[in-house]
């Protein structure tokens, strides 16, 4: 498979932050690949998730997705290329409390024309009826976001970071506002509809009880120098 | 979805604050209109105060003078015109028609004006609006008097009430009154809004009836008395009026006439166009209409500030979805629109609703406003002036509106996907 995804010798910092918040030397993910970046809140795994979605720019290194270098795009450009090509699913919070569970999931196609011309010729209602139905959500499409459960919303967050088939998924936490038992239940229906199109995910999260569903896992504080670099210094003096 | 149905729903959804902009900057809208029509009506009340009249023609003193007591009921002439100089004038062959006016006697604070049937006939104003009666007639006999409707309603006269006209014009009781010779009502004339209300209208002949015993300025006494039994309208000569209107023929002859007038021979006089003089007299009492204008300026600042604080104050509930919004690719640019759109919108419903209000309430308190106020709304409902101050208000809105939009444009991008509150 190719690769879809490739840092290297990343480094962002934020402004007037004294130390990098991130630094890796390289972090390659391939097409279809389900990673699982486990490391503790604050570490910095939305900082990362940031930078892949393009709302943050790397002070140097490579940033490169889809053969796309994201470095050398304007931030306009970045805005449009996640707008068709990624989805993004947050820790909580995920819908639009005034807009219907249907018309949260078609938000991004009033962004991207490239995500509405992946629909092909089906309308965008079907592929949302279809979405709901693989994700045990159907029978809410015209209710309320605020009418639904916790776990059902981020069912419905899901269902909107991959209307119009984007390459990646960006998922920052989704599950650590469900209870154990719905976790895996949420994983699983993930990878369904993300296998459909050999969508790539990338999962980041502090608990690891999660990992064993995951083709890869990656350690954050492995994969992120920086962190390292910090606590040795830090302890040095 | 269209992108902008989001603001539209966004606004819905938060109701009441949206309804409360809307009505703040609709008040403030409808007063800023109401201030402009009002301010229309009252200046084309007043440059229209009379109409038709091509001339109004005095003793020499100034126009301003001139028009106040002819046209106002306001302050009093200095000299009359001999009725031979009127006779002269009145058979000008450009002449059409002549109203002449008789000042200086009053009844209980409103004026007494003596004219002949010219003016029921000729007396025009606010266009081609003529004198017209309520009750009654005008009068044929000497003791005769016609009143305007708010000398009859202030002080409740009949028709057929014998009133008592009293030597100048004073307020409350007079010092010197006819009381010999008493009036009669037989004629109230209809509502005008104009100083035609505050009037008294007796025939010249009567006028010179009650001074007949008078001998220069002074009172008669018990032995110079004539009583009114005895005075028969034959032996009555006028031989002075204080003023008169003019008709010309023809348009043209106006400015030769005027000129032929003022620099009569006989006796000094002067000649004024009433719409030269009106419009000057108006632009005297512009100050009132500037501040009007200004302070209603003002308001309308104050409901775009109020919309400005509703929406400033709404941003920080909104981080969240500006995270949202982000995260499926609405860039800065986007976020600006979005609130620009709702803040345009805002303002858009408001300027309608004010619009709205305005009309409706003008055209409900029309009757009212004429009758308390003398207030005619003649004219277009909306001119090219109010239609530019809306547009005026709409971009001031969408400037306004910028600055809740740019914040939160900047806030999105601080926050990126994470909202660190």
């Amino acid at each position: 498979m190719p690769i879809q995804i490739e840092l290297k010798d990343l480094r962002y910092s934020y402004p007037k932050a004294l130390l990098p918040t991130l630094q890796i030397p390289l972090l390659q993910i391939e097409q279809g690949e389900r990673v699982f970046i486990y490391g503790s809140s604050g570490s910095g795994k939305t900082t990362l998730l940031e930078i892949l979605a393009g709302v943050l720019l790397p002070q140097s290194g490579k940033l490169q997705i889809l053969e796309q270098n994201l470095v050398d795009m304007t931030s306009a450009q970045r805005d449009s290329f996640r707008a068709d090509h990624l989805g993004y699913v947050f820790q909580s919070f995920n819908l639009i409390p005034y807009l219907s569970v249907e018309e949260n999931i078609l938000l991004p196609l009033s962004l991207s024309q490239v995500r509405r011309s992946r629909l092909g010729k089906n309308s965008p209602d079907l592929e949302v009826a279809h979405l709901c139905e693989s994700l045990g959500i159907g029978e809410f499409r015209k209710r309320k976001v605020t009418e639904l459960s916790v776990g059902q919303q981020q069912r419905v967050a899901v269902a909107r970071a991959l209307l119009g088939h984007p390459e990646i998924i960006l998922a920052d936490e989704p599950t650590s506002s469900l209870d154990s038992d719905h976790r895996e239940k949420f994983i699983q229906l993930l990878f369904k509809v993300c296998a459909e199109r050999q969508t790539t995910v990338l999962f980041v999260s502090h608990d690891r009880s999660l990992e064993k569903l995951f083709s890869r896992v990656i350690s954050f504080h492995e994969l992120n120098q920086a962190g390292n670099d910090g606590v040795k210094k830090g302890s040095s003096v | 979805m269209s992108f902008f149905s989001l603001g539209l729903k966004s606004l819905r959804n938060r109701m009441f604050t949206t309804a409360l902009t809307v009505m703040s900057i609709a008040l403030s809208t409808a007063l800023l209109l109401s201030v402009e029509r009002t301010k229309r009506a009252a200046e084309d009340g007043f440059t229209q105060a009379i109409s038709q009249t091509d001339l109004i023609v005095g003793a020499r003193s100034g126009p301003i003078n001139l028009i106040l007591y002819t046209v106002f009921n306001m302050g009093s002439a200095t000299n009359n015109i001999s009725w031979k100089t009127y006779e002269e004038l009145r058979k000008n062959p450009s002449v059409e028609w002549t109203i002449p006016y008789s000042l200086g006697d009053g009844h209980r604070g409103f004026r007494v004006v003596a004219t002949d049937k010219n003016f029921y006939e000729h007396y025009r104003f606010r266009g081609d609006r003529h004198v017209e009666f309520s009750q009654g007639q005008q009068g044929s006999g000497l003791w005769d008097v016609v009143i305007g409707s708010q000398v009859a309603a202030k002080l409740q006269y009949k028709l057929g009430e014998k009133i008592i006209v009293a030597h100048g014009v004073t307020r409350g009781e007079a010092i010197q009154k006819h009381d010999d010779k008493p009036f009669q009502v037989t004629g109230i004339l209809k509502p005008t809004g104009t100083a035609l209300d505050t009037s008294l209208y007796i025939s010249l002949l009567s006028m010179e009836a009650i001074h007949m015993d008078w001998q220069n300025g002074a009172a008669p006494t018990e032995k110079t008395r004539i009583a009114a039994e005895q005075i028969q309208i034959g032996k009555i000569k006028v031989d002075q009026i204080t003023s008169f209107f003019l008709r010309t023929k023809s348009r043209i002859d106006t400015l030769r006439l005027q000129r032929e007038i003022n620099n009569y021979q006989t006796e000094p006089l002067l000649a004024i166009i009433p719409g030269v003089t009106l419009s000057e007299l108006w632009r005297g009492l512009g100050y009132m209409e500037q501040a009007l204008k200004m302070i209603s300026w003002m308001v309308v600042a104050v409901g775009l500030i109020a919309m400005l604080i509703a929406l400033v104050t709404g941003l920080n509930e909104r981080r969240r979805e500006m995270a949202i919004l982000r995260s499926i690719g609405a860039g800065p640019g986007r976020i600006v629109a979005l609130m620009v759109f709702e803040s345009s919108l805002l303002t858009l419903f408001g300027i309608l609703v004010g619009l709205f209000l305005e009309l409706a309430s003008f055209s409900l308190l029309k009757d009212w406003l004429e009758s308390q106020f003398g207030l005619y709304l003649v004219g277009a409902a909306l001119t090219s002036t109010e239609g530019f101050y809306l547009l005026l208000t709409l971009s001031l809105g969408i400037l306004i509106g910028l600055i809740p939009a740019l914040r939160a444009s900047s806030l999105a991008l601080k926050d990126g996907l994470s909202v660190r509150v």
